[in-house]
């Protein structure tokens, strides 16, 4: 699925989403989007049976776990009814890949630590949780760490 | 609750299957014209061990020790010419193929009996992994056969009933527990050399939460959320 962003200030603001037919993916992507717009940056979760909204700078990582996808923020963990690729395409651009099951949060890392093999390990502001990047996406993750402090 | 972070492998499936084909085929041409790496080794040996090892390194990396006399037994069955004629002997069939394969049932029973897990929720992982338990859930949850780094955290806390069990078995890694802060932990240790770490401090009004560990060498450490 390709993502394409077209900037012209002489036109009204909209998201298109085009897609050969209204797949399930397709449908819970347009969901997820229509929540996004509703609410503003907050994301639907699920906790207890019941459905919470809880706003996205607050997530610290995602990750697939067993087919679920589970959001973390410092304090507590939600399970998302969205696919991990799917919450990528509407978490703002703070967020990057740690690995192929999970996503970090570059604004909520306060510490990179990385082990001889190459694996490393984020630490979070407010929280003692950490998680784990591999080493495919480390650099990824440390150069979008760096570059989103740069713009705050 | 399992976990798919496969640590050690990650090439993929089809990678893996289209290389054997490829291997396969030009084992076929090559035995066809008589070709063998010498010592009576030829490319269908390289092949078949290559799988055969594969599947039985899978096996351990899952710490499912039981399961890889079979692959053994296959190993040996397709070496057992080369090794015959190692050792000096005639014959090449040292040993016959069903005694292998029977020795090798009895063992995967006998071994799996030995290694028996109890309950539904268990783990064993090498490497990083992280487990999510329901707080929900009455059954408790078990953590077992660990020589790696889990980290445990717990969903659906609110509806926590106060009367959960973390069970911490067979622990030569590291086991850490994010627990709501809201909970109190009570420790139950038992044939254990390794270490329980829970931070100290005042206990709150609110539910409790039982760490048993048994039989580890490993170290369970508490983190409260």
């Amino acid at each position: 699925m390709k993502l394409r962003l077209e900037i012209d200030d002489s036109s009204e603001e909209e998201i298109v989403i085009r897609a050969k037919s209204l797949t399930p993916e397709i449908s819970r992507l347009t969901e997820g989007v229509q929540d996004l717009l509703e609410r503003g940056n907050a994301l639907s979760v699920r906790s207890g049976g019941a459905e919470r909204f809880i706003n996205a700078n607050e997530i610290v990582f995602a990750e697939v776990m067993a087919s679920k996808t589970y959001v973390h923020t410092a304090n507590d963990v939600f399970v998302s009814p969205l696919r991990l690729h799917e919450l990528e395409l509407i978490l703002p651009r703070s967020f990057a890949k740690a690995s192929k099951s999970c996503i970090v949060n570059t604004a909520k890392i306060c510490s990179l630590l990385r082990s001889p093999t190459g694996v490393g390990e984020a630490g979070f502001y407010g929280t003692v949780k950490k998680t784990y990047i591999s080493r495919m996406y480390y650099k990824i993750v440390r150069d979008k760490t760096e570059e989103t402090r740069s713009i705050k | 609750m399992s976990n798919k972070n496969n640590g050690f492998f990650t090439v993929s499936r089809s990678v893996f299957w289209g290389l054997v084909l490829i291997l396969a085929a030009a084992a076929l041409i090559l035995d066809g014209v008589g070709f063998s790496f010498g010592i009576g080794i030829t490319l269908w040996h390289v092949i078949g061990g290559v799988i055969l090892l594969s599947w039985i390194v899978s096996e351990c990396v899952k710490l499912r020790f039981h399961a890889i006399f079979f692959p053994l037994a296959f190993l040996f069955m397709l070496f057992e010419g080369v090794i015959a004629s190692w050792l000096g002997r005639e014959d090449p069939n040292m040993i016959s193929n069903w005694t292998l394969l029977l020795a090798a049932l009895l063992l995967t029973i006998g071994v799996g009996a030995l290694t028996k897990r109890s309950g539904g929720r268990e783990n064993a992982r090498l490497g990083n992994s992280t487990l999510y338990f329901d707080a929900n859930d009455p059954g408790g949850c078990v953590v077992s056969d660990n020589v790696g780094n889990i980290h445990v955290y717990f969903i659906n806390k609110e509806h926590y009933n106060g009367l959960g069990v973390v069970s911490v078995r067979n622990s030569v890694g590291k086991v850490t527990l994010h627990v709501p802060s809201e909970w109190n932990v009570v420790t139950e240790c038992k044939d254990t050399l390794g270490s329980v770490n829970v931070p100290e401090r005042e206990q709150v009004a609110g539910k409790s939460i039982t760490v048993s560990v048994r039989d580890s060498v490993g170290s369970v450490t508490v983190e409260f959320v």
